[in-house]
């Protein structure tokens, strides 16, 4: 190996690794301050109540979409229904419906004053405390929506891998029939990695979600480190309780760590036999059609048609081209700075062994939104104070804000936030390309550039394509963090729903959450399709 | 075919952020005079009084919208580099707070002085609106002789029937802030708690949500500012007219201090790069033509007397507001917070 060259890559992995966790020093130092005994009080009382509320979001959420994401990924894949094929496309919708638009859309319908409630007592003639519906606004109703725009996220890992276990085909004619027993005693656990990579998908969203939470009066960590920030203008409290957010985080990610050590998974791979669905017969195929496509209904299709319904109603405004190029705008370019350095990455593990900060930057998944904004905004608006300090010591002259008013910091927010997504699916993929094919074109006499070009860029051309479009969709549903650290004149799609709406312009807002669905959809189907080509 | 498509995508994708980018950088108009404003007031509002200053003095408004709190946050850290030249914003705890920061600077105009009352005013801010949070109650469920003062909603008369919004909304932290003003901390926590006894359903939604729980049957009574019933009232939507039909409107505690009143207001920034932009936009708020459009367009009360009402607010009647109070019980916003925490009102 090229020491010199190994040297120049390994400092510029380290300097992006530096740059990227900044803001999370940043905001650990910051909750080192000391806090005044009265405060510490209040804190120590809404931690319980913090900690409470997560805890039941979090356990509930993972168990239901496990649930719901796993057994309908088994039923598309081993039974032959009717649309079957259609449907398996329909379970992954839900991706484009953020939680706060699910939240403000279902909220309106199952309310008190909303349609359905107003329609039952109407029918039978009931008023108010005579009749017993559920709160929306509560942590049940929070439970619900989440479980059903997250799901997809488990359902996608455990299709693909039921998919590729082959061995399955095998087992089946062995046992006989009984698909009940198959399920439970081998499928589940045979695709126990993407069930473990599934859940923690879903967790990292669960404890992340602020838009949700906060428009159902739910009081968990983000809504609590939004209130200790903006409304006490608390900065200790906060960054205390966003530390705080943060183990809990690892936590997960170290249990999740835990039930994935022992098990080594071999994937019989050189058979290409897909597994044959079972036909069913009589009418069971039709329950089995109805339980499948229940979590599209409630997920996307009750939403976008709620929304539809308000679009018909609103004005619409103008200015949502603007929002569309602003949202478009930094999500293309954060998905393009997230696959590049994913790409830097995966070659330095690759050609110079694993080296540990490429896991470490991956970190910024597990923050949510809320909490990386304020390091951010803190890190940014710190480099333009020394520039300007500077410029105006050399030059008599201040530059102004060249990266806190500009998109760069959100631009830096996203990529630090999403790299997880960019960089696992470039490096699962260059991981697959054995050193042997290197050798023998070194052998062959070609160079590294003929190496790169015409051998590891088709291979990994798939997952670059998916982990774009992954980081894309992520960075298009953004919320907090856009919220926290936008620009002058910069609304993107997502605040500019998230505005509308919390300013109980409900029916305005559809417009612009239409839009940002559409967009997404056309980037899941896109996603589905590089999957299936894979 | 299926690799032309893509190599179509990427091409369009890259041709589309190299016109979206160049756009920023090379065709910026620096030519035309501009005022940026960090507002937190809502879009649909203040976008006609600004198109009518634009227009009457060519000078471009750019606005940044965001919850008070935070912009005043955001100001904090941007310190003198900072781009924004006003401070918009509801609530005189907001105007206050931004003030006691050292982040507004201190303005000299006849103006500004001539238009808005003393008592409306600082050196650093300007009330640019009234509005009042007046109680909005069931035509069909409530007695009107049983209306009487906001202390008068801790009564178990109001068991079940009271709506609230969140304590952490900044109208009702003023409003507490006025009540430990005019009593103290001691019967403010107990008269938070005997409310929260009266709720209906946990504080929740905003505003307009509580009218129309009201309508809808949820509750009886609320307390919340005067001009979502306007807007309500006079909305394309029919439902929210419908709704607004079925509630009233009822300024308490007249035959004491008067009814609560707010302000919305705005004041120039400490490190502004175009301060006089900033104090035209402010005088122009102030003048007869803005202040007609805030009583037209979101029915809030002007900040003085001859200016003509909306159709609305003349059908609302006159009433005893207590202005004077005003400056006094910004003070109080923070304790008011924590009293309603640790009584009930979330």
């Amino acid at each position: 190996m090229n020491n010199s060259k190994s040297f120049f890559y390994s400092s510029a992995i380290f300097v992006i690794f530096l740059l990227l966790i900044t803001p999370l020093i940043i905001l650990i130092f910051q909750s080192f301050t000391p806090i005044d005994t009265g405060t510490q009080k209040f804190l120590i009382d809404i931690l319980h109540k913090y900690i409470f509320n997560s805890l039941v979001l979090l356990v509930f959420v993972v168990f239901f979409t496990l649930l719901i994401g796993v057994t309908s990924a088994w039923m598309v894949t081993i039974y032959d229904f009717p649309l079957k094929e259609i449907i398996s496309y329909l379970l992954l919708l839900p991706l484009a419906v953020p939680a706060y638009i699910a939240s403000f859309v279902y909220t309106d319908i199952l309310e008190f004053a909303g349609p359905l409630q107003s329609s039952i007592r109407n029918h039978f003639d009931l008023y108010k405390g005579e009749y017993y519906f559920p709160q929306i606004r509560s942590l049940g109703g929070a439970i619900f929506i989440m479980t059903f725009v997250f799901y997809p996220y488990v359902y996608i890992v455990c299709k693909i891998a039921f998919e590729k276990s082959n061995c399955l085909l095998d087992v089946s004619k062995v046992m006989g029939k009984n698909y009940f027993n198959i399920f439970i005693k081998i499928a589940i656990p045979s695709i126990r990695p993407a069930i473990i990579a599934g859940s923690s998908l879903v967790a990292m969203e669960t404890l992340a979600d602020f838009g949700a939470v906060k428009y159902l009066d739910i009081q968990t960590f983000t809504t609590g480190i939004y209130r200790s920030w903006y409304l006490s203008n608390d900065f200790s409290t906060s960054s205390k309780l966003s530390l705080i957010l943060l183990i809990f985080v690892l936590c997960v990610l170290m249990i999740e760590k835990f039930f994935r050590k022992n098990k080594t998974y071999t994937l019989i791979n050189n058979t290409q036999k897909n597994i044959k669905a079972v036909k069913i017969e009589g009418n069971k195929k039709y329950l089995i059609t109805i339980l499948c496509i229940t979590p599209f209904l409630v997920g996307f299709l009750i939403p976008v048609i709620r929304l539809l319904m308000f679009s018909l109603e609103s004005n619409f405004d103008s200015r949502s081209f603007e929002y569309l190029n602003n949202s478009l705008k930094v999500s293309i370019l954060a998905s393009f700075v997230a696959l590049f350095i994913a790409i830097i990455f995966s070659y330095y593990n690759r050609n110079y062994g694993k080296h540990i900060i490429t896991k470490l930057s991956c970190i910024g998944y597990a923050v949510p939104g809320s909490v990386l904004a304020i390091g951010v905004l803190i890190m940014f608006t710190g480099a333009d104070h020394i520039i300007n300090g500077i410029s105006q010591t050399l030059f008599d002259k201040t530059v102004g804000l060249i990266f806190s008013g500009s998109i760069f910091a959100l631009i830096f927010a996203y990529v630090f936030r999403f790299l997880a997504v960019s960089f696992n699916n470039v490096d699962s993929s260059m991981i697959k390309i054995r050193k042997e094919i290197d050798l023998s074109a070194y052998l062959l006499g070609k160079n590294k550039n003929f190496i790169l070009r015409n051998i590891h860029i088709p291979l990994i051309k798939s997952s670059s394509i998916i982990a774009f479009l992954l980081v894309f969709v992520e960075s298009m549903k953004e919320l907090p963090a856009t919220l926290i650290i936008r620009p002058f004149n910069f609304e993107t799609l997502a605040t500019a729903t998230y505005q509308l709406a919390s300013d109980e312009r409900l029916r305005d807002s559809a417009n612009t959450s239409l839009i940002m669905i559409f967009i997404s959809l056309c980037a899941i189907l896109a996603l589905s399709k590089q999957i299936k080509n894979k | 075919m299926k690799s032309t498509l893509q190599k179509v995508l990427i091409i369009g994708i890259i041709v589309f952020l190299i016109y979206s980018l160049s756009k920023d950088i090379f065709f910026k108009d620096d030519s035309t005079q501009f005022v940026n404003v960090y507002s937190s007031r809502k879009e649909e509002l203040t976008k006609e009084i600004f198109y009518k200053f634009t227009k009457k003095t060519g000078i471009k408004v750019n606005v940044l919208t965001d919850d008070a709190k935070k912009l005043i946050k955001r100001l904090e850290r941007e310190d003198y580099l900072t781009d924004a030249d006003v401070f918009l914003s509801s609530d005189v705890g907001n105007l206050q707070l931004v003030s006691d920061n050292n982040l507004l600077e201190e303005i000299d105009s006849e103006i500004l002085k001539k238009n808005v009352p003393d008592h409306l005013r600082t050196n650093q801010w300007f009330a640019l609106s009234k509005r009042v949070r007046a109680i909005i109650y069931s035509k069909e469920r409530v007695d009107y002789n049983n209306l009487k003062t906001y202390e008068d909603l801790a009564s178990k008369r109001w068991y079940k029937r009271l709506l609230l919004r969140s304590s952490s909304n900044i109208y009702n932290q003023s409003l507490i802030a006025s009540m430990i003003g005019k009593h103290n901390a001691t019967k403010s926590a107990k008269w938070i708690k005997a409310m929260s006894k009266n709720l209906a359903r946990p504080p929740q939604g905003g505003d307009t949500d509580q009218i129309n729980a009201i309508a809808s049957g949820e509750g009886d009574i609320t307390v919340v500012n005067s001009y979502y019933l306007g807007r309500m009232i006079n909305s394309d939507n029919e439902e929210d007219v419908n709704n607004a039909k079925k509630v009233g409107i009822f300024f308490p505690n007249q035959k004491y201090s008067g009814a609560h009143v707010n302000i919305s207001g705005a004041g120039v920034t400490k490190h502004s790069k175009r301060k006089e932009n900033a104090i035209k936009l402010i005088e122009f708020l102030t003048s007869d033509e803005a202040q007609k459009i805030y009583s037209k367009v979101n029915y809030e009360y002007p900040i003085r007397d001859g200016i003509k009402l909306s159709e609305t607010l003349e059908n609302w009647g006159e009433f005893k507001g207590n202005e004077k109070a005003i400056k006094e019980f910004t003070k109080y916003n923070k304790l008011a917070e924590e009293i309603a925490l640790n009584n009930g009102w979330n």
